[in-house]
């Protein structure tokens, strides 16, 4: 394989790495939005979509280690494809989250919400505007960029603190509220689990640019570090 | 032959690495349940270090392995417990930050010792760390049955689980001014249960690298919303 193929083979896996995460951007505020309008077959619909991210990622994991095996790639592009095969398990896993959201609609059910979801479908913008940023920090191999993503993870550390001290003073109010303020307070578990799952994808990012590991965790204090 | 034994012995020096990460693991898990009941705050820096090690070392193997596969294009078995390390790793990796979010509930529960729930997390961990034990032990033996046993063994990790979500449930009922940190604990309970699905994802890779397939519980099938554990009934109905 020349060295023009092999960019092109390395191209195309980008870009099917760039299409997946579109998916699963989609997915994730579709996924709040649906339990926001209550669209229970939206979420089966969701839920029955995630096989397609995940036979995605299988694709795009065995095109990667082919052309591992063909082409011996030498250190940087070696780093890329490493890259590749991490980045793409977290897509994956990030479409889990965006799953279980659906599921958690599901499994509310007729019961009403113990509120009214305004937080949460912004946490879900926030989320999904970071992943988009990391991919694109990848694509364009912009460290500086990688970076500076995880700095956004506080905005959605401060809602999901903010979400969370609203739903314990419903549960102390109303102890009968318990059920429904867990089901929310795992939506937005979830929301911030999908950025810190950006936040390695950064990580990868500045590793596959610079050759260095670097820790790019935002400020660490308070309930969302145990979530 | 020589180019076989080559790969076969830098596949032995990965897998000796990756046993030397899973010890570091299954320590943390243990040490951040006993940091936990100890309220110890010093040791989650310690935990820190450890992350830090582990990243490193996950990534050594994962580089090992590429290499392996870049230059001595290893065969069916050999290529499939390449994949296979370095998604271990990775796995590894990944439950040492469920240890590390588990101890760092200790930081916010000071006030109050629920004593009983904190006795089922301790149990949770340690069957968890068995488990672990076991899934690691399976990848070097080639022990297919055993890492399939891990499966099982998840299930009645599921089910202790819930046991402990339900007494915390209890606990947030009765009293709600420990609301708070019965949620924090409920937090520290999922993470150890997270951990034990991360390890029947272990034992799967086990079966692929050995047999090259991978049964229903693998972790592309595993979802991160706690089953049930609210609402069993409607959970089963799905």
């Amino acid at each position: 394989m020349t060295r023009q193929t092999f960019d092109q083979e390395l191209q195309r896996l980008q870009d099917d790495l760039l299409s997946m995460s579109s998916i699963v951007e989609e997915a994730l505020v579709k996924s709040v939005e649906m339990l926001k309008q209550r669209d229970f077959v939206g979420s089966q619909r969701l839920i029955a979509g995630d096989q397609v991210i995940n036979e995605k990622r299988f694709a795009i994991e065995a095109d990667a280690l082919t052309l591992i095996a063909t082409q011996q790639p030498m250190a940087g592009d070696m780093r890329l494809l490493a890259a590749i095969l991490e980045i793409v398990t977290e897509l994956e896993r990030i479409g889990d989250y965006a799953k279980g959201i659906a599921r958690i609609n599901l499994l509310i059910g007729e019961q009403p919400l113990v509120k009214p979801l305004i937080d949460l479908p912004v946490m879900a913008q926030k989320a999904r505007y970071m992943l988009h940023r990391s991919l694109e920090a990848f694509a364009q191999r912009d460290a500086v960029l990688a970076r500076a993503i995880p700095k956004q993870d506080d905005e959605i550390d401060g809602l999901y603190n903010q979400i969370y001290r609203e739903l314990i003073s419903y549960i102390m109010e109303d102890p009968r509220t318990i059920e429904g303020a867990n089901y929310l307070l795992w939506v937005a578990h979830n929301l911030e689990r999908t950025a810190d799952r950006v936040i390695n994808i950064c990580e990868r990012v500045v590793y596959t640019v610079t050759g260095e590991l670097s820790e790019l965790n935002s400020d660490q204090s308070g309930i969302e570090s145990v979530a | 032959m020589i180019r076989e034994q080559e790969v076969s012995g830098d596949l032995q020096d990965l897998r000796g690495e990756l046993m030397a990460l899973g010890g570091i693991v299954e320590t943390m898990l243990l040490e951040s349940v006993d940091l936990l009941k100890r309220c110890d705050l010093d040791g989650l820096e310690r935990l820190g270090d450890d992350e830090r090690r582990i990243g490193e070392i996950r990534l050594a193997i994962e580089m090992g392995c590429m290499h392996i596969i870049s230059t001595q294009r290893p065969k069916e078995r050999e290529l499939r417990t390449a994949v296979a390390l370095v998604e271990i790793a990775s796995e590894l990796e990944r439950i040492g930050e469920h240890a590390k979010r588990v101890a760092r509930a200790n930081s916010l529960t000071l006030e109050h010792h629920l004593r009983r729930p904190l006795v089922s997390i301790h149990h949770l961990a340690t069957e968890v760390q068995a488990m672990l034990d076991k899934a690691l032990e399976s990848f070097v033996r080639c022990d297919v049955a055993a890492a399939q046993s891990v499966l099982c063994d998840a299930q009645a990790l599921d089910a202790l689980y819930r046991t402990v979500y339900q007494e915390l449930l209890v606990v947030m009922s009765s009293s709600p001014r420990v609301a708070t940190q019965a949620i924090y604990l409920s937090r520290a309970a999922y993470n150890l249960k997270r951990a034990g699905e991360r390890v029947t994802g272990i034992a799967e890779w086990v079966s692929f690298a050995v047999v090259g397939t991978m049964g229903d519980a693998h972790p592309i099938r595993r979802e991160p919303v706690p089953p049930s554990e609210v609402s069993g009934q409607a959970a089963a109905t799905i």
